[in-house]
């Protein structure tokens, strides 16, 4: 896949425009997903998406192989998205305020989730924060691996487990209590 | 395996290598902890995934928005060095150099007057017009002997200096335009042979209109000594270094000084005489000596390729 991509940006920093339309139609929807989900403004999001393809037209050659393509690309689309939201940056987050400690027994949240009916995930889901969302939007909506993500938000890969397990965690907390056929009681249910 | 709990969400989202893959879905089977903790990411995964397949691809109008937006890239020569994508962009500078051949000529011509070495300019201006000076006060009839000392050897001199390999300040700028060293070369020698035969042809002139002989006589007194040292130099600066096109053009030079104060052997004096003379033959071989250099300087291995690129 990553092959294709290269092949296709080294044509792209030939000034080779069919390539430059290939990527677009390789990455285009799902970066645009990636930006609605930071901006949550559709116009603003594809605004984003246009200058992030701009920027990948004019820095193709200084493509350095450290990392894939698509890797690229979101890092470009999160500091387009990022750089329109005026005023504020997301918060940062609280740093592994929720992550569970592996001990094969399913947690509560985890429980919870796992017995949910998809709809009340789904209004769960839509009701999180953007920040937090991202890092789902990023291994499950966009499929990048653990390490990509890492370099996409500049953050240690254990950074991004750990945030998975927040974000997880807040989702979980969010669903409504009668989608669930066990109690969510908060941390403090028995472990 | 101990639970892998650090690995579902990988795993349900399917970027495990596959061999990590495998143990993990082997520890799913036996262990209804971890899977349960798989399932809860599953619908973590479904509710991301649905949402962001949602999103409709991007509207056509706005891949044309991008593409009416793009800058025209320039065109940039890239040397690729290796196979692994590793890419070393080699800059050219380039000016807009119009189409028509003698637009091109003309702004070659500009650009390299710039280029070249300004004190060339005052020091074979003030070296001419003390010459032509001195032509005008000698007594009438040698005055053509002074101007065939005098202008040769500033064309010379002003030809290895704007020409000569190793000199250049602007080499890098040079050697880095898509200019082909040929034309470099040649105009500079046109700017600067041009500009000291119109000087040269003017002081000519004017002394022929003061009196001091007739205008034919006084130009082939200089043209043809001129066009021959000229072209030594150049030859020999070029291929060479300017030092040696200069002390070569010097000695010619100095021998045609002593030949006239008497003091070399008969054979040397009418050697001298010959070559310092506006014939047919020497315009000849001051030519093809130009022309051949023109011709093999792209061609050069080593130092006036590097001083002015192919």
């Amino acid at each position: 896949m990553d092959d294709v991509d290269r092949s296709l940006l080294h044509r792209v920093a030939d000034g080779d425009q069919r390539a430059f339309e290939e990527l677009y139609a390789r990455h285009g929807q799902p970066l645009l997903a990636y930006a609605l989900g930071l901006l949550a403004d559709r116009g603003r999001a594809e605004e984003a998406l246009q200058d992030t393809f701009l920027a990948l037209w004019r820095s193709a050659a200084s493509f350095e192989a450290r990392s894939t393509v698509r890797t690229w690309l979101f890092g470009i689309c999160r500091r387009q998205a990022l750089g329109r939201i005026p005023g504020h940056r997301p918060a940062p987050l609280p740093v592994e305020a929720a992550a569970e400690l592996p001990t094969g027994e399913p947690g509560p949240e985890a429980v919870a989730l796992a017995r949910a009916d998809a709809r009340a995930v789904a209004t769960a889901l839509a009701g999180l924060a953007p920040a937090q969302r991202e890092v789902l939007d990023l291994a499950f909506g966009a499929g990048l691996a653990h390490a990509e993500i890492a370099e996409v938000l500049d953050i240690p890969v254990g950074t991004v487990k750990s945030r998975l397990f927040h974000a997880r965690a807040v989702l979980a907390r969010a669903l409504p209590v009668d989608s669930t056929m066990v109690r969510v009681s908060g941390r403090e249910t028995g472990r | 395996m101990t639970h892998p709990e650090e690995l579902l969400a990988a795993f349900v989202a399917g970027t495990l290598p596959a061999d990590r893959a495998g143990q993990v879905a082997r520890h799913l089977a036996d262990c209804p902890g971890c899977a349960e903790e798989a399932t809860a990411w599953r619908r973590v995964a479904g509710a991301v995934g649905e949402r962001a397949a949602a999103v409709p691809v991007p509207p056509a109008g706005l891949l044309d928005a991008v593409l009416s937006r793009l800058p025209d890239r320039r065109r940039t020569s890239r040397a690729s060095v290796g196979s692994g994508g590793g890419r070393v962009v080699v800059p050219r500078y380039s000016g807009v150099l119009g189409g028509a051949a003698p637009v091109r000529a003309v702004r070659i011509l500009t650009h390299q007057r710039r280029l070249i070495d300004r004190r060339i300019w005052p020091v074979a201006g003030a070296v001419l017009g003390i010459g032509a000076g001195f032509a005008a006060w000698v007594p009438p009839g040698s005055s053509g002997s002074v101007l065939a000392v005098v202008m040769p050897l500033v064309a010379a001199l002003g030809l290895a200096t704007a020409c000569g390999n190793g000199a250049d300040p602007a080499v890098e700028l040079v050697a880095a335009s898509p200019t082909g060293v040929r034309a470099v070369l040649l105009a500079r020698l046109t700017l600067v042979l041009g500009a000291i035969l119109a000087a040269a042809s003017v002081a000519s002139l004017g002394l022929a209109w003061l009196g001091a002989g007739a205008p034919f006589g006084l130009f082939a007194a200089w043209l043809g000594p001129m066009a021959l040292l000229s072209a030594v130099s150049f030859a020999l600066s070029v291929l060479w270094r300017p030092a040696v096109g200069i002390g070569v053009a010097m000695t010619l030079w100095a021998l045609r000084m002593l030949s006239d104060a008497g003091s070399v052997d008969g054979v040397t004096s009418h050697l001298v005489e010959f070559v310092w003379r506006t014939s047919g033959p020497m315009l000849l071989v001051a030519a093809l000596l130009v022309a051949g250099t023109v011709a093999v300087v792209p061609y050069l291995p080593t130092a006036p390729v590097r001083a002015y690129g192919r």
